[in-house]
């Protein structure tokens, strides 16, 4: 039973029925903190014990984690029952996708489709329109804010450009299609990375004002969060971001499948993170 | 209209309107347990209690209904002359059931559903679900009460 239709519309019940059973669920924090204490290989093992796949034929861990990452996007897919919606979920590689076309364009190289991620439109779409620099298939609030990204040159303006146009897509059609979970957690996404834009460009010393192409179209932050420590905007900036997730919990729509998506992106980044800081390590005690 | 015929519209609302709400209970729950059992069908004896337990509901209307037309004759092929007061006595007594069946029915669906998603996440806290969502069966069982006192108190 792979697929259950009602007068032709899956349900939400179903779909988060399916997350419910799973056995791609998001590891829980006594799990993360066990592979965190664990050493390189014992932590690979657990990971298998949690649900992943084993590390085997020469794959690494690190290929082990994108498969499931993988895995979770297409299940998701497989679940959701409003196709538009769920589309919105992918943003992020949506943007990186485009970003990778249009870099590649401005170099004269042809992208590799094929190492694209699987993001909300289809990959070919998105060739397609950058080739012509033409963006009216992918609806008119990426057109219009696509308009003229072609004879952009700066390389770190077109990253910009992409971020703002996907991310402002997301939410206008999330707000357009009443859909609140959704409008809630991309505000409170781009007010994160809002956040973090402003730390990095302090960081660098330069003026907020001569990069607010940077910022994303939500609210920025005021004086008195940009005077809070690198340390406190991140945790702030991390736990808004959890409690939003948290409460989408609580719902009985696209919430939840948003709340299990983002979770395991943010726990196959985690991973990632937690085995690179392992090979680090190992690799210094190797050179002592 | 006559007697008899407020009491049997009061009968058939009971029947009905209960029916309807176990029936979206039931649905509801049958849905939520599809999704889990396509991932872990060996709950599926689990899941099946939990989606089962918003049909009593329907159970209870259809027994009021029938003692409702036991006292009015109607099954026994000889209808009992009523006044306009009497059916609608037997009106209202349906309605505790009727009304009570459709609320509770549709609210027990939900708690199920929460329940058999629960039972997805960890298959142990079944026996948990079950009490959580068999509480809202509580006012379902006192309508029942309800109705049968208020059936049985009409003077013929």
């Amino acid at each position: 039973m792979t697929e259950y239709n009602v007068y032709g519309k899956k349900s939400y019940a179903y779909a988060i029925g399916r997350i419910s059973g799973t056995t791609h669920r998001v590891l829980r924090g006594e799990e993360m903190a066990r592979l965190r204490e664990a050493d390189s290989e014992t932590a690979q093992k657990l990971l298998t014990d949690y649900g992943y796949p084993a590390v085997t034929n020469g794959k690494t861990v690190y290929d082990v984690i994108e498969d499931e990452k993988n895995t979770v996007s297409a299940f998701v897919r497989e679940i959701a029952p409003d196709e538009e919606l769920t589309q919105l979920l992918f943003f992020e590689e949506d943007a990186l996708n485009l970003k990778i076309l249009l870099k590649s364009e401005k170099i004269g190289k042809e992208a590799d489709l094929d190492a694209l991620c699987e993001g909300g439109f289809q990959k070919e779409l998105l060739r397609i329109c950058v080739k012509a620099d033409d963006y009216s298939m992918l609806g008119e609030t990426l057109e219009t804010a696509l308009a003229g990204i072609g004879n952009e040159e700066n390389p770190c303006r077109i990253s910009c450009l992409v971020d703002n146009a996907v991310f402002s897509y997301a939410l206008c059609t999330a707000q357009k299609k009443n859909c609140r979970p959704l409008a809630e957690l991309f505000t409170v996404y781009g007010e994160g990375k809002n956040r973090l834009t402003a730390l990095r460009l302090q960081k660098l010393g330069k003026d907020l004002d001569d990069y607010a192409f940077a910022f994303l179209p939500v609210a920025r932050p005021n004086e008195t969060e940009l005077r809070k420590t690198e340390s406190e905007i991140l945790e702030e900036t991390e736990q808004a971001l959890d409690n939003v997730l948290t409460d989408l919990g609580y719902g009985d729509g696209i919430g939840v499948i948003a709340q299990y998506y983002f979770r395991k992106k943010a726990e196959a980044g985690a991973l990632r993170l937690l085995f690179a800081e392992k090979r680090a390590e190992e690799s210094r005690g190797d050179a002592v | 209209m006559s007697g008899i015929s407020i009491a049997i519209i009061g009968a058939a609302l009971c029947a009905a309107l209960a029916g309807c709400g176990s029936a979206i209970g039931v649905m509801a729950a049958g849905k939520a347990a599809a999704g889990v059992a396509s991932e872990k069908p060996e709950l599926f004896g689990k899941l099946l209690v939990l989606q089962a337990l918003p049909g009593t509901q329907g159970i209870y209307g259809f027994l009021t209904a029938i003692l409702i037309m036991v006292r009015i004759g109607v099954l026994g092929g000889a209808p009992v002359e009523l006044s306009m007061s009497q059916g609608w006595q037997f009106f209202g007594a349906a309605m505790p059931m009727a009304i009570a069946g459709l609320v509770s029915g549709i609210c027990q669906g939900k708690a199920a559903v929460g329940a058999i998603h629960m039972t997805g996440k960890q298959p142990d806290a079944s026996g948990k679900g079950i009490t959580m969502t068999a509480l809202v069966e509580t006012y379902a069982i006192l309508a029942l009460l309800a109705s049968i006192l208020v059936l049985f108190g009409i003077q013929l």
